[in-house]
């Protein structure tokens, strides 16, 4: 896939993402995947609390990759399927991964300050 | 295909057709691969539904957002938008008023449970009704969408008059949606003639 020019190149300005977009590009992290196998990995990670449709997952799907967080990898069919089951494989991007960074730098720093102000590991009372 | 996969290709309109066309086709594989793991029947229609009424409207406002200007038919836009979310609207709204009338009803033999599903039946089809008609863009089709979405809104008051404990959820949708689209139709009539269809 020839490299673009981004408009806001760094990662900070995509910030804060959605919920949806940071869980898929979680997903991503580990390697390529297809739209339900992204589905599944978010819904198994988050002990099913999220839970992405087709419509949501496709409609993230399509705003990262024209901010070029995510990149189509090839198509190809399901092998246990038939050949009308050709399905799209997604991977990150080295922007996307910078921008998930930052992403977890967010919340992290979030966290602390929950845990700094004793909102985090008390029992209540 | 089944008739499940046409009734979602169907749902499906309710994206925009550039979206429909690169992903419409994934979207069905997931679907499918969502009914082989074993979702099924009223389960997997309100996550689907549910899922559509959360992401069709912003990708479609993205769109007509993002067409340059003179190539535009923004208000058309939104009256197509209107037109697949009072579908929607109204096919929830019939599947929650057939589960409540028949857990309330069959099940507890619960006459007054049994009008609420009837005048809820109605108000669905009445809106669901108006986005059919939205969608033919003439002017008869306009006068007749909002005696439709007048209907809906009576047999909601009617409802509420019935079975005055519903939701604030139930309440937004059975008079503040149909009650909204009275109210662009008649907007958008005054301004003068339909704008032609986008998307």
């Amino acid at each position: 896939m020839a490299k673009k020019q981004h408009d806001s190149p760094v990662p900070g300005t995509h910030l804060p993402l959605t919920p949806a977009t940071f869980q898929i590009l979680m997903a991503l992290v580990d390697g390529e995947r297809h739209g339900y196998a992204i589905m599944t990995e978010v819904a198994e990670r988050s002990a099913h609390a999220v839970k992405l449709g087709p419509g949501t997952l496709y409609g993230t799907l399509k705003r990262l990759l024209e901010a070029e967080m995510v990149e189509e990898s090839d198509e190809r069919a399901d092998v246990t399927q038939s050949d009308d089951e050709r399905r799209r494989y997604y991977r990150i991007t080295p922007f996307g991964l910078a921008v998930a960074r930052a992403e977890a730098r967010r919340l992290d720093a979030v966290v602390r300050t929950a845990r700094g102000k004793k909102l985090l590991g008390l029992e209540p009372a | 295909m089944s008739a499940q996969e046409r009734a979602y290709q169907l749902l499906m309109r309710a994206y925009p057709e550039e979206f429909r066309g690169h992903y419409a086709h994934q979207m069905a594989i997931v679907f499918r691969d969502l009914r082989r793991e074993g979702w099924s029947g009223v389960r997997l229609w309100m996550f689907i539904i549910g899922d559509t009424v959360r992401s069709a409207p912003s990708l479609r406002i993205e769109k007509s957002r993002r067409r340059p200007v003179g190539q535009s038919h923004p208000k058309g836009g939104i009256m197509k938008t209107m037109a697949i979310l009072a579908v929607v609207v109204g096919a929830l709204t019939i599947v929650n008023s057939t589960l409540e009338g028949w857990t309330g009803g069959v099940v507890s033999h619960d006459g007054l449970s049994f009008v609420v599903w009837g005048l809820g039946a109605l108000a669905g089809v009445s809106i669901v009704a108006a986005g059919v008609l939205l969608l033919r863009r003439s002017d008869g089709a306009m006068t007749l969408a909002q005696a439709a979405a007048l209907a809906c809104l009576a047999a909601f008051v009617l409802m509420l008059l019935v079975s005055p404990r519903l939701s604030v959820f139930a309440n937004i949708l059975g008079i503040g949606f149909p009650a909204l689209l009275i109210a662009y139709v008649q907007l958008r009539r005054g301004n003068g003639r339909p704008a032609p269809m986008a998307g």
